[in-house]
């Protein structure tokens, strides 16, 4: 299966070096919210405590994994998880501004037609008929109250 | 009145017509969820959680409950048919369900299966309406410096059970914590990490982190993975159990309850140490020890007892304390904040039809478990066929949706998708997430029971370890947690040995 591969060992590394990253920002955000008295904390005083904290655990998640000999590769994000995550993106971007029904429409025939190997035009088919059943079942049925965007109903 | 008069209330609530119908929408997804791989309790849950804003709080917690229960019982259906577990719970079940899979004896190993969980689900209900009202009395006297260390040393024991190192999970449950600060802050309205945006003032969308902490990532996950072998579901006259397994399997069944109802009280991954731990008794008192393995009837019977039997003790932290002891109690906890409803030992005097109303649909949501799960299984199993392609793009249009349909802001929607992502990295590398959503869950009342114990004490931090119900929460919790961890090590060793 194609895809991003990397070592466990380093991509766990990353991802504590990630999290201690994650500290510092969290510690320098929170250093202008009044901390108050040790005694006394005010609204920042946890956020620059748990940065901190953040800051160490992660560096210990770091270490122990580069001091691990882990030499077993991972695969991030192959064709279909890669393909299914940008089209999850920009369906959330376009879900308000350009409305439920075409939306989905296209986010379901892009992923039926990768994710499930369809022909294009039998997942486009798929992909607006369940648009449409979707937006009956949960605007009609349930009331949730789908967007609108530039769809006339 | 006593509980048993007001069990009948709740089941004069539970046995309307709209509370039943929640319960068996609820315990059919949750069996459809538990079924599918990967998709377990939490995601299956938070899925639904926005169609619960609609409902009254307890139509909202009955289905909630339900999901809960239906994904407890689905997930050992592919334990048994395909030694894949739906969810974590069930990896015991494959050991030997699967064993009699193979030797034509599935039919017999779904029913004990699922009879079992119904008396283990029962039994742990009558417990819960045992100890809710006398723990909730006991907490009543309970101060924030105490309310503080009992939150804290759940958080502890949860570290220190998860399945991931310790110091992965402890570095979860503070980047939870951290992410609980977002938003005003609760004493001063001081706005935290807010960037001027108002629909951060309330903090992170709960309900998009969740989804997209599980189910999002869920789905990336299962995309990186081959489609796994589609079973073929047993006939219904094969589903009856013989004379021999019914005497073998009954007694697993008593002791399986009351260790899942031992494990359930415990904050942690209690329903998977109960398995285990169930597992390993049932081996070490067996006359034939050598069957296990190889397809013992007490080797499904017992876990499976044991895992819905954690279910219900599962509710009494939640109910009684108002702390989630495991992560699908924690999106009951939100569904329940979202209605208004603070979960704690007021609740049964507060709201007593949510708490009497959940208990008596826990008790039909169990019989109602047991008529959907045998006669349909080959339902349940076809599902299996439903190719990932096809699967995920519907479950993600889903999770979008759910999200949306909360305050319908597209910064949730960004959330879902990075929380999706960061999901999926954090559990590609062993990161046990469920902590982290327990901690974003505690961290707001943990920052204020701090604030307020250090006020009341004029910032003495002996406060913490003075008051009796401070020092007997950590002396209790410290203790079980200890013993949780032993019980843990012991079971995996004993039934790391004997899986085939």
């Amino acid at each position: 299966m194609t895809g991003l591969g990397v070592s466990h060992r380093a991509g766990d590394a990353a991802v504590g070096l990630a999290l201690a990253a994650g500290g510092i920002a969290l510690a320098i955000l929170a250093w202008p919210i009044p901390r108050g008295e040790i005694g006394n904390p005010g609204p920042g005083f946890m956020p620059f405590v748990l940065g901190l904290l953040l800051i160490g655990l992660g560096l210990v998640c770091a270490i122990r994994a580069l001091r691990e000999h882990d030499t077993t590769m991972v695969v991030l994000a192959n064709r279909k998880s890669a393909v299914c995550l940008v089209a999850l993106a920009a369906a959330a971007l376009a879900f308000i501004p350009v409305g439920f029904v075409p939306t989905v429409a296209v986010f379901l025939t892009v992923l039926f037609g990768v994710l499930a190997e369809k022909p294009w035009w039998r997942a486009a088919i798929y992909g607006c008929g369940a648009s449409v059943a979707l937006f009956v079942v949960f605007e009609q049925l349930l009331g949730l109250g789908l967007p609108a965007g530039i769809w006339p109903f | 009145m006593d509980s048993l008069g007001y069990l009948m209330d709740g089941f004069a609530v539970a046995l309307t017509w709209r509370n039943l119908l929640l319960c068996f929408v609820g315990c059919l997804w949750g069996t459809a969820v538990g079924v599918l791989p990967g998709l377990g309790p939490l995601a299956g849950m938070a899925l639904l959680l926005p169609l619960t804003f609609k409902l009254d709080p307890t139509g909202a917690v009955i289905m909630l409950a339900g999901i809960f229960n239906g994904a407890m019982y689905g997930g050992s259906t592919t334990s048994i048919l395909m030694r894949i577990p739906g969810e974590a719970a069930s990896v015991v079940t494959c050991i030997d369900g699967y064993e009699m899979a193979k030797r034509g004896r599935a039919g017999a190993a779904l029913t004990i299966a699922a009879v079992g969980s119904f008396v283990g689900g029962t039994i742990s209900i009558i417990g819960l309406m045992a100890v809710g009202p006398l723990l909730a009395d006991a907490m009543l006297s309970v101060g924030p410096a105490a309310e503080f260390v009992l939150m804290l040393t759940a958080l502890l024991v949860v570290s220190a059970v998860s399945s991931s190192p310790p110091v992965k999970t402890l570095a979860m449950i503070v980047l939870g914590l951290a992410l609980g600060t977002v938003g005003l802050d609760q004493l001063t309205a001081w706005p935290r990490f807010t960037f001027g945006s108002l629909d951060l003032t309330d903090g992170l969308n709960f309900v998009a982190l969740s989804i997209g902490l599980f189910g999002v990532s869920e789905i990336l996950l299962n995309l990186d993975e081959a489609t796994p072998v589609v079973p073929k579901a047993p006939r219904l006259r094969d589903m009856l159990p013989t004379a021999e397994e019914i005497r073998e399997a009954a007694p697993a069944v008593l002791r399986g309850s009351g260790i899942g109802f031992l494990f359930g009280l415990v904050p942690g991954v209690s329903h998977i140490i109960s398995t285990f731990v169930s597992y390993a008794v049932e081996k070490k008192i067996s006359k034939t020890p050598e069957r296990f393995g190889h397809g013992a009837v007490a080797g499904v019977a017992g876990p499976e007892t044991a895992n819905n039997a954690t279910t219900g003790a599962s509710m009494i932290p939640l109910l009684v304390l108002g702390i989630p002891a495991i992560p699908a109690t924690a999106i009951l906890l939100s569904a329940l904040l979202i209605h208004g409803v603070q979960p704690g030992p007021l609740l049964m005097s507060e709201h007593p039809q949510v708490f009497w109303g959940l208990i008596a649909s826990l008790y039909l949501g169990n019989a109602i478990l047991v008529v959907l799960n045998l006669p349909l299984v080959g339902i349940f199993v076809s599902l299996l066929r439903t190719p990932m392609g096809v699967l995920a793009p519907l479950v993600l249009v889903i999770c979008l949706i759910g999200v949306y349909s909360l305050k319908a802001s597209s910064l949730d929607l960004m959330i879902l998708v990075a929380a999706g992502v960061v999901g999926y990295l954090l559990r590609k590398f062993s990161y046990d997430v469920a902590p982290l959503l327990l901690a974003f869950v505690l961290g707001d009342r943990m920052e204020l029971s701090f604030r307020r114990a250090l006020t009341i004490s004029d910032g003495d931090y002996w406060v913490f370890v003075q008051g009796p119900a401070a020092r007997v929460f950590i002396a209790v919790l410290l203790l079980i947690g200890t013993l949780q961890l032993a019980a843990m090590l012991l079971g995996w060793r004993r039934t790391g040995a004997a899986a085939p």
